[in-house]
């Protein structure tokens, strides 16, 4: 099968103050199929909304750019060098992206209703009273049934309804790729479920392809059938979910499962990775992760690793790989 | 909505509406020279409430159709600066880089210019445009400061998500602007065009008071104070009457200006 979105050596770059540079996503590729979704996980700062963002051309610019040797190819069309016409049909109609906080990601003095047959008429060129039918579709389809809905304005929805109209927005363009950036972090635990539950429904009816976008292990557990570890701007790790959570291959990966608190094991401090992610102005030399290391040895500090493959489905960019007797003990 | 902003808003509608009843309820026609020979600056009585002027006019009509004049033409005078204003505000703000370089340098030089030296310049030069130059003069020096404002309020808005969100669903430019950045952009606005209506008839009366801005016969409380002066110690209600005329009507819109940005204005909040 051909995959929906491809990337290739993305490389996003912003410009410091002093001449200096920093590349917040440097040289990501990732393949992401129909009907599939793909978890991106790691911490703040390590590229992941950057990347979201540069995917849909939506860096600031200036600052920011996306490196010319980066490559986005959208249903085989080259994203990055479409003209602005064409770049907003691919917005909205062919990747679509919900933001993490659903109440400031809503225009506050336009009614929900109004918010979403706006997009449906950029996207379908229906006419008002049709694209207000389907605003009232798309809304049902998010769960929210309730026609009155329509006329009211974001305030009047709690978060995880603000959450539900933010998604019908984004499928009013009928989008073939669905970028979710965080949508949960800001919910109620309980409501953190049912989006994402309303998310796996929605990726299966419609046959999309959720990239989600999160720090948190357990939304990509439920929901993920791949998932690609991010740190310091690199993908670290690739693997079908399971294989990610049953035999991390990466130390950092490994690190993080091990701070998530688990009920079947006694209470007690939960492991730390020692050491504070580094700044995307200055990403240590050799493998980016070794400062933090338990692993880390010479070659390490010297020499960045490429990504290694574990197996045909399962690689990590880590010396490991190839010295599996290093490992510490 | 507040008290001050509501007692603002029926003081500036009773304004308006006295304006516009003006033909109802001034007594004599304002230009009309009711007695030459005794009817000249009498005292306010029965027949005459504010008293004639140097013309033997009845000076309670004039005083009622230069409201008319100072109030519609501050109006239409601020509605052209808001428009002009908002519009390369909002362009200047979107765009960036240099056309929103060149858009505010020019506001800048512009800026440099007293206003009022600029209106007399270009009003003694147009001496034929009658009423509709100077209102479009009014409003055309008076969109500089909107510009910036709405400018500042740009740059601001359009780092919010929801604009961000607008242009990842594909919305075009034009639509992101005028739909999602501009009406959140209103609070500021209307509270800078409130104001700006009360300085408005400020300047008009000086202008007026000059006699380049409404010009005899017509009434208007500038040119009232005007040939008011050789009589300030003979017939003192003669430059009264308009003169409080004029700081009430500019204190009742700087009072409906500030309600309005203590309520409705977010940066106030």
């Amino acid at each position: 099968m051909k995959p929906i979105l491809s990337v290739r050596d993305l490389t996003a770059v912003f410009a410091l103050r002093g001449g200096l540079e920093t590349r917040a996503v440097d040289g990501v590729s990732l393949d992401l199929f129909p009907g599939e979704t793909l978890a991106l996980v790691g911490e703040s700062g390590s590229g992941k909304t950057t990347l979201a963002l540069s995917l849909l051309r939506l860096i600031p610019d200036p600052p920011g750019r996306i490196d010319s040797a980066s490559r986005i190819e959208f249903d085989g069309t080259d994203v990055l060098r479409l003209d602005a016409g064409a770049l907003r049909r691919i917005r909205g109609g062919g990747m679509a992206m919900i933001f993490q906080e659903a109440g400031s990601s809503l225009n506050p003095v336009m009614t929900v209703g109004a918010q979403i047959a706006e997009t449906v008429r950029v996207h379908t060129g229906l006419g008002r009273r049709a694209a207000r039918g389907r605003a009232r579709d798309l809304l049902a389809d998010v769960g929210l049934s309730d026609p009155e809905r329509l006329d009211q304005y974001p305030h009047q929805l709690s978060g995880g309804m603000q959450q539900r109209v933010m998604i019908a927005m984004a499928l009013a363009g009928a989008p073939r790729v669905l970028i979710a950036d965080e949508p949960t972090t800001a919910l109620d635990v309980t409501i953190q479920l049912q989006v994402l539950d309303l998310l796996a429904d929605l990726q299966q009816r419609l046959g999309l392809a959720l990239l989600l976008i999160t720090h948190d292990l357990g939304v990509a557990a439920r929901i993920a059938s791949r998932v690609a570890v991010m740190y310091a701007g690199r993908i670290v790790e690739s693997a079908p979910a399971a294989r990610v959570f049953g035999g991390p291959q990466h130390p950092y990966t490994e690190a993080l499962l091990q701070a998530v608190p688990r009920l079947d094991r006694p209470a007690g401090r939960l492991p730390a990775i020692p050491g504070q992610p580094p700044r995307a102005s200055e990403w240590p030399a050799g493998c980016r992760f070794h400062p933090r290391c338990r692993h880390a040895w010479a070659r390490c500090r010297e020499q960045e690793p490429a990504l290694l493959s574990a197996d045909a489905d399962h690689a990590a960019r880590c010396w490991l790989l190839a010295e599996p007797e290093r490992r510490a003990q | 909505m507040t008290r001050r902003v509501r007692i603002g808003l029926a003081a500036v509608a009773l304004l308006y509406l006295i304006a516009w009843l003006a033909p109802l309820l001034a007594p004599y026609d304002p230009a009309a020279q009711l007695d030459l020979v005794s009817g000249r600056l009498l005292p306010p009585s029965l027949a005459h409430p504010l008293g004639t002027d140097p013309l033997s006019r009845d000076i309670l009509s004039r005083l009622l159709f230069g409201a008319r004049f100072s109030l519609s033409i501050a109006a239409v005078a601020v509605l052209v600066a808001i428009t002009v204003g908002t519009a390369v505000g909002l362009v200047a703000g979107l765009a960036g880089g240099l056309v929103d370089a060149f858009l505010m340098r020019s506001v800048d030089a512009a800026l440099a210019i007293p206003r009022v030296f600029l209106l007399i310049v270009v009003l003694a030069l147009w001496d034929t445009g009658g009423l509709t130059a100077l209102v479009l003069v009014l409003g055309l020096t008076g969109w500089f400061p909107t510009s910036r404002l709405v400018r500042a309020e740009v740059l601001s808005l359009r780092q919010r998500d929801f604009v961000l969100a607008a242009r990842g669903l594909g919305l075009p430019r034009w639509r992101v602007a005028v739909r999602h950045v501009l009406p959140n952009a209103v609070a500021p606005i209307v509270v800078t065009a409130t104001l700006g209506v009360g300085h408005t008839i400020l300047i008009e009366a000086a202008l007026s008071f000059l006699g380049i801005g409404v010009r005899p016969p017509l009434p208007s409380w500038g040119n009232m104070i005007a040939d008011s002066q050789a009589f300030l110690a003979t017939a003192p209600w003669l430059a009264t009457v308009p003169g409080v005329a004029v700081v009430a009507t500019v204190m009742t819109f700087s009072i409906l200006g500030e309600a309005l940005r203590d309520t409705i204005d977010p940066r106030r909040r």
